[in-house]
């Protein structure tokens, strides 16, 4: 028997090191993230808005600029309201309870106390539940920036490129289907 | 990476896709003019948390521009050109020098170096190697 297998093994060498080769590839194939450029629409999905956002792999979480954030407290539990503005111009009020207050260390600056809220957002056909600071910033390019907790493990950032994907979730769960732009 | 022109072997830079041009940490710098040219001497520790060990650097200025930090305030800074080598690639990057000796990189770098040159797998780092401990 053991006679027998090495002319097996030498004879199929060939499709051998062909199938590992295949077996070699499978975890890289599997492993596939999606491209994207450093700035990207993304959907605030319950919320039925989009935005154009910064993709920031310098930022460990994500940022929204909320220029008029009006911090509040109910029953016990402190909440946030502002406004953002929409690609299409429209303006959406949040209501958000703060999860918590970040502090933000920035060069050159006093560090920055920031609150945090919980937001759906959704980035090509990737839909997650991340923190988001919020910032009250005046000149400010982009809305948004998306940092490593929403990119982490999905993404490859290719910063020769700009709005290459759209957001693809269609439905937004407490407000039925939303519009994303084809 | 390295920074052959500045004789920096060894330094761990943050990839940043939100920054347009990178930056580099000098503790010093004295602008000078030699043969009617603008020069840079600078010194940087290219060594997380660790002060003492410094590289004096000396490079020609290319420009010296506003360039707006990430808090949307505007600063003067020193541009610079110099070879950056990752793995095996080398190629020329502009760098900016600015004080960043209380933030945890000492060099970032930004889009405008990345450029049809690298993409980022922000879930990572380190992919191409780190520093012995002994070495750090």
């Amino acid at each position: 028997m053991v006679m027998d297998k090495t002319p097996i093994i030498r004879r199929h060498r060939r499709w051998l090191i062909i199938l590992l080769c295949f077996v070699a590839a499978c975890p890289l194939l599997a492993d596939e993230k999606q491209v994207i450029g450093w700035v990207e629409k993304v959907a605030i999905t319950d919320h039925d808005i989009i935005l154009s956002a910064k993709i920031d792999t310098g930022a460990k979480h994500s940022s929204l600029n909320a220029p008029d954030l009006h911090l509040y407290n109910k029953k016990g539990e402190s909440w946030v309201k502002f406004s953002v503005a929409g690609v299409d111009g429209r303006k959406v009020e949040f209501d958000e309870r703060v999860i918590r207050m970040t502090k933000i260390k920035r060069k050159g600056y006093r560090s920055q106390v920031r609150p945090v809220i919980l937001m759906k957002i959704c980035l090509a056909d990737v839909t997650k539940d991340v923190e988001v600071n919020l910032v009250d910033r005046e000149n400010f390019l982009y809305p948004m920036l998306v940092g490593r907790s929403f990119l982490r493990g999905g993404f490859i950032v290719d910063v020769s490129k700009r709005h290459s994907t759209k957001p693809q979730c269609k439905v937004s769960p407490d407000r039925g289907a939303i519009a994303v732009p084809q | 990476m390295s920074l052959p022109d500045l004789g920096v072997q060894h330094i761990k830079a943050k990839v940043d896709t939100g920054a347009r041009t990178s930056a580099l940490h000098a503790f010093y710098v004295h602008p000078y003019k030699r043969k009617g040219e603008l020069r840079i001497r600078f010194g940087i520790h290219p060594y997380q948390n660790n002060t003492t060990y410094s590289v004096d650097c000396d490079a020609h200025v290319i420009d010296y521009r506003k360039v707006t930090d990430s808090g949307g305030h505007r600063e003067k800074r020193y541009v610079i050109a110099t070879h950056l080598a990752i793995a095996n690639e080398v190629w020329e990057i502009e760098m900016t020098l600015t004080n960043r000796e209380n933030m945890k990189f000492r060099m970032l770098l930004g889009r405008t170096a990345m450029n049809k040159r690298v993409i980022v797998d922000p879930g990572r780092s380190y992919l191409l190697g780190k520093l012995p401990k002994s070495k750090r």
